[in-house]
């Protein structure tokens, strides 16, 4: 991944009748970078990519596509391919015909249309679907002819409009790790629009996490699913128990914070700068906890249990406060067990209480 | 308990039987009379009067023999056949416009271009026929051509517009995103797709510019379309041909309702 | 920047489909009915031939003035109610008889073959009602037959053979909007009422009736409309001795010429049509947006 910037919003808000879509966005997307837009329903992804695509045009705000100013382009007129959650197909159009249809708009000639069209459809597996209609294909060869229907234009920008959301379960993985193939081959950028988070921490080389038209947090699945800047970030890209608590005062790069029900309490604090007696959350993901007693030890009851196949799910009651526990299928507890849990300080970060507001 | 639940039972048979007794008596009373129509355009007897003594083909040969009859079935099909197509593609751009143009007030456009729908034909006729009047335009079947694409031109409207709220919009975007201009995706994709659309719309105003006679009525002088040409033969007296020209009308009514029925069924 | 304007061009451009159509509407529709307006405020001569161009109410004064006018005015709303009326009547039951009682595969063909004869021209039509209603006709001789009456019925050439034949068409319309409506509703709902401990009376009244009203009121004021403007069902079936409405434009136009008078007629019909058809027009953009 080189640091060539391919794709640059500028203050980009965008304004319908009735709602602010994005406001005031800034983001660089670099040559040959894999990056998921996630985020809810409605929080501005989707717009966005449209913007990117040149569906859309922005209120205010400039788009950059190797560093030219796009914003006012018409859509042919980018070095944009967008592929649409329905695939968008022409129904009236064969496969062949469909995949095509962009070097035809470019005057290319039949023979060279027809050589260039097989090979895509070499390129993503299809080779024997030339002649048939979108209706008689499956969901996942649906999703590849679109895919090629894009690539065969060799856009330096490929937008992807959450294209695995129609598919079942099963073929979504499979579509995830080809995806990510394709992109690596080709040397694309590839901007991805999700609401599943999964995908995002699977696929992406960056996430953006949006919310209501703006970006949250922009960084590394990694990282935003480890040091999620916020509260609403935390919960979006996973499980998450959120214990509240004082800070007491900052030791070797931990901070000391105590909790009603489960006394002092260590974790890491990314964010930087604390003062003592702020009140913060504790974030640890379910999956660091365990059974056992060592550091920031707590006493409790088993009040729930649930099989999630190879893990077994328990919320474990602490002096009134509920923590979920992800544990391995090994463990046996039963309800009403009484348990000692914890989790490394290192494996809980502090979330300030001036950004615990923006959900619930 | 038991004889309670049986007397429901029957109860509920009772009234399905009388639900379908009514369905059966609206269709003899609608086919009745058209059986009737068809059973004395062969009738050789000069009155339609049962018994019918035997049966013949002469009314249908005097009815095309009569030049007045054909000249006006001639009319009355070139007349129906330029409006429906006028109507179709006037209909089909103002569908086209009115969903996917950024014009303002679209809603009361529509609204207000389905207006001529919502007023008698007759009103229609009488207030062209004054305007033209006063305009000094003779009145001929170009005028009543002019009149019958006042409400043709919104049945067309209506049924394209209905066609292409269906495409979704992610089509045309996925041209445009693949280099393809207004107008060619105008051509590529939403006229193919419209297709049944417009099909459905040039067999209903067909058959409404065909059978349609009070705006004809107003706006011709001595050219005749067929409806005026049959009003004119019921009013003047009795004339068995009548019943061969009716007969012939809603043999074409049926086909076109076949047509545009099979149309309806492919496009699922 | 000139990129914008490209972009701002090509999207009005768009506009430029609608205009065909909005032209047409203004110049052969909008005028027109404008002009007729204006028209209803001028008088003619006795010969039809000059008209005076001064602001007068003289025509609306005759109108109401006239009790045949009067009369034919009543007569044509009485006709037209009471055909609506019968078209509803007959209309909802068979529409809940066809998408509720007869056999799915049948449906289709059993609204097909109500609906289909009522794309013929309505003239035909009424032209074969003549037949079946005259005092010589099947109906009658049929009715003998079985002596169930001793002399025939006149049913032709009065107001009920014009009810009859309107009646049908109103039937027609109503059932299409009702039936679209009526196919529509989800099963669930009717078995709620079943599981709640209602019957099919109750499905009936508390789920498919109230669902089905903005079709019902749809269909009614297009068949209301219809009615109230036709000339072909009162002149063939009703003989055209009892005069309607319609029958007075025609002849103030046709043999009288007064074409004030005639926009008159036509003023106060396109009124009558706007005070009945208005307030029901929140219902039928209900019925729209539930489609």
């Amino acid at each position: 991944m080189s640091e060539n910037v391919m794709v640059r919003l500028e203050g980009v808000t965008k304004i319908f009748t009735d709602c602010t879509a994005v406001d005031n966005q800034d983001l660089d997307i670099y040559e040959g970078e894999f990056l998921t837009l996630l985020g809810p329903s409605g929080c501005g992804k989707t717009t966005t990519l449209r913007m990117i695509a040149g569906l859309e045009i922005p209120t205010n705000g400039r788009i950059l596509i190797h560093g030219e100013d796009v914003t006012f382009n018409l859509p042919s007129e980018r070095d944009t391919s967008i592929m649409f959650q329905n695939y968008a197909l022409f129904p009236h159009k064969t496969v062949g015909e469909n995949i095509a249809f962009g070097l035809k708009m470019r005057g290319i000639d039949k023979k060279e249309q027809e050589i260039k069209v097989r090979e895509m459809l070499d390129f993503v597996q299809l080779p024997a679907v030339y002649d048939r209609k979108p209706h008689q294909l499956s969901g996942g060869q649906c999703q590849r002819v679109a895919l090629a229907r894009s690539l065969v234009m060799q856009p330096s920008v490929l937008l992807l409009d959450e294209p695995l959301g129609a598919l079942d379960a099963g073929l979504r993985k499979a579509m995830q790790l080809e995806l990510k193939n394709i992109q690596r081959k080709t040397g694309i950028t590839f901007i991805y629009v999700t609401h599943d988070q999964e995908e995002a921490l699977t696929m992406s080389d960056r996430i953006a996490v949006m919310q209501n038209g703006v970006i949250e947090q922009l960084a590394p699945p990694s990282v935003i699913y480890e040091q999620p800047k916020n509260e609403f970030v935390a919960k979006f890209v996973g499980r998450c128990n959120l214990i509240p608590g004082k800070v007491i005062e900052q030791e070797n790069g931990l901070v000391l914070v105590s909790n009603d029900a489960l006394g002092r309490l260590r974790a890491k604090n990314p964010a930087g700068e604390i003062r003592a007696g702020e009140e913060v959350k504790i974030l640890v993901r379910p999956e660091k906890v365990w059974f056992s007693n060592q550091n920031n030890t707590a006493n409790g009851t088993v009040i729930s249990k649930a099989y999630v196949g190879s893990r077994v799910d328990y919320q474990i009651e602490c002096n009134g406060l509920v923590l979920l526990v992800e544990a391995d299928a090994l463990v046996d507890l039963y309800i009403g067990d009484e348990v000692d849990v914890c989790w490394e300080a290192k494996d809980s970060i502090i979330m300030p209480k001036n950004f615990c507001n923006t959900t619930e | 308990m038991a004889n309670r639940t049986t007397n429901a039972k029957s109860k509920m048979e009772f009234n399905k039987v009388l639900l379908l007794m009514l369905i059966l008596i609206v269709l003899f009373i609608i086919y009745v009379p058209i059986f009737l129509l068809i059973l004395f355009s062969f009738s050789e007897g000069r009155f339609q009067v049962f018994p019918i003594t035997g049966y013949t083909l002469k009314w249908y040969a005097q009815m095309f023999a009569d030049p007045s009859f054909v000249k006006s079935l001639g009319n009355s099909l070139i007349l129906a056949g330029s409006t429906s197509v006028t109507a179709t593609i006037i209909g089909f751009f103002g569908a086209y416009s009115a969903l996917r143009s950024n014009m303002k007030f679209k809603n009361i456009f529509s609204s207000s271009m389905l207006l001529p729908l919502a007023i008698p034909y007759i009103l229609l006729g009488v207030a062209l026929r004054i305007y033209f009047f006063n305009l000094k335009v003779p009145l001929s079947l170009f005028t009543v051509y002019l009149g019958h694409l006042t409400f043709t031109i919104p049945l067309a409207f209506l049924t394209i517009r209905a066609r292409i709220a269906q495409i979704p919009m992610t089509y045309e975007e996925a041209a445009w995103d693949l280099g393809a201009s207004r107008l060619v995706t105008l051509k590529e994709i939403v006229l193919p797709l419209s297709f049944p659309g417009i099909i459905a719309s040039l067999l209903l105003t067909f058959t409404f510019a065909f059978d349609e006679f009070i705006i004809a009525y107003f706006l011709t002088r001595f050219e005749m379309t067929l409806p005026i040409k049959i009003w004119s033969t019921l009013i003047t007296g009795f004339d068995p041909r009548v019943n061969a020209v009716g007969t012939m009308v809603f043999l074409i009514t049926l086909i076109i309702v076949f047509l545009a029925q099979k149309n309806a069924f492919d496009q699922v | 920047m000139s990129q914008v304007q490209k972009l701002v061009r090509s999207e009005r451009r768009l506009m430029i489909g609608a205009l065909p159509m909005a032209i047409y509407f203004l110049i052969f529709f909008l005028f027109p009915l404008i002009y007729i307006i204006i028209n209803s405020f001028w008088s003619a001569d006795s010969t039809g031939m000059v008209i005076d161009r001064a602001f007068t109410l003289k025509n609306y004064q005759s109108f109401f003035t006239n009790q045949f006018n009067i009369v034919a005015y009543l007569r044509t709303i009485g006709v037209s109610f009471s055909s609506v009326l019968m078209g509803i009547v007959l209309a909802v039951p068979l529409s809940y008889a066809i998408v509720f009682v007869i056999p799915k595969k049948w449906k289709q063909l059993v609204l097909l073959a109500i609906v289909t004869p009522f794309w013929t021209s309505f003239i035909i039509r009424a032209f074969s009602w003549q037949l079946f209603l005259s005092e010589g006709g099947p109906l009658n001789s049929f009715l003998m037959k079985w002596g169930l009456i001793n002399q025939p019925i006149s049913i032709l050439y009065t107001h009920k053979a014009t009810i009859i034949g309107l009646g049908l068409f109103s039937m027609m319309i109503v059932l299409v909007n009702t039936y679209s409506i009526m196919v529509g509703i989800d099963r669930s709902l009717l078995e709620a009422v079943s599981d709640l401990g209602g019957g099919k009376w109750d499905q009936f009244v508390e789920v498919i009736l109230p669902l089905s009203v903005p079709g019902i009121v749809l269909g009614s004021m297009l068949s209301l409309i219809i009615c109230i403007g036709d000339y072909i069902a009162p002149t063939l079936l009703g003989g055209g001795v009892k005069t309607v409405l319609s029958q007075l434009m025609i002849q103030s136009l046709k043999s009288g010429f007064n074409i004030p008078m005639a926009s008159t007629y036509s003023v106060i019909m396109l009124l009558t049509i706007l005070i009945f058809v208005l307030p029901f027009v929140k219902y039928i953009k209900r019925g729209r947006t539930g489609e």
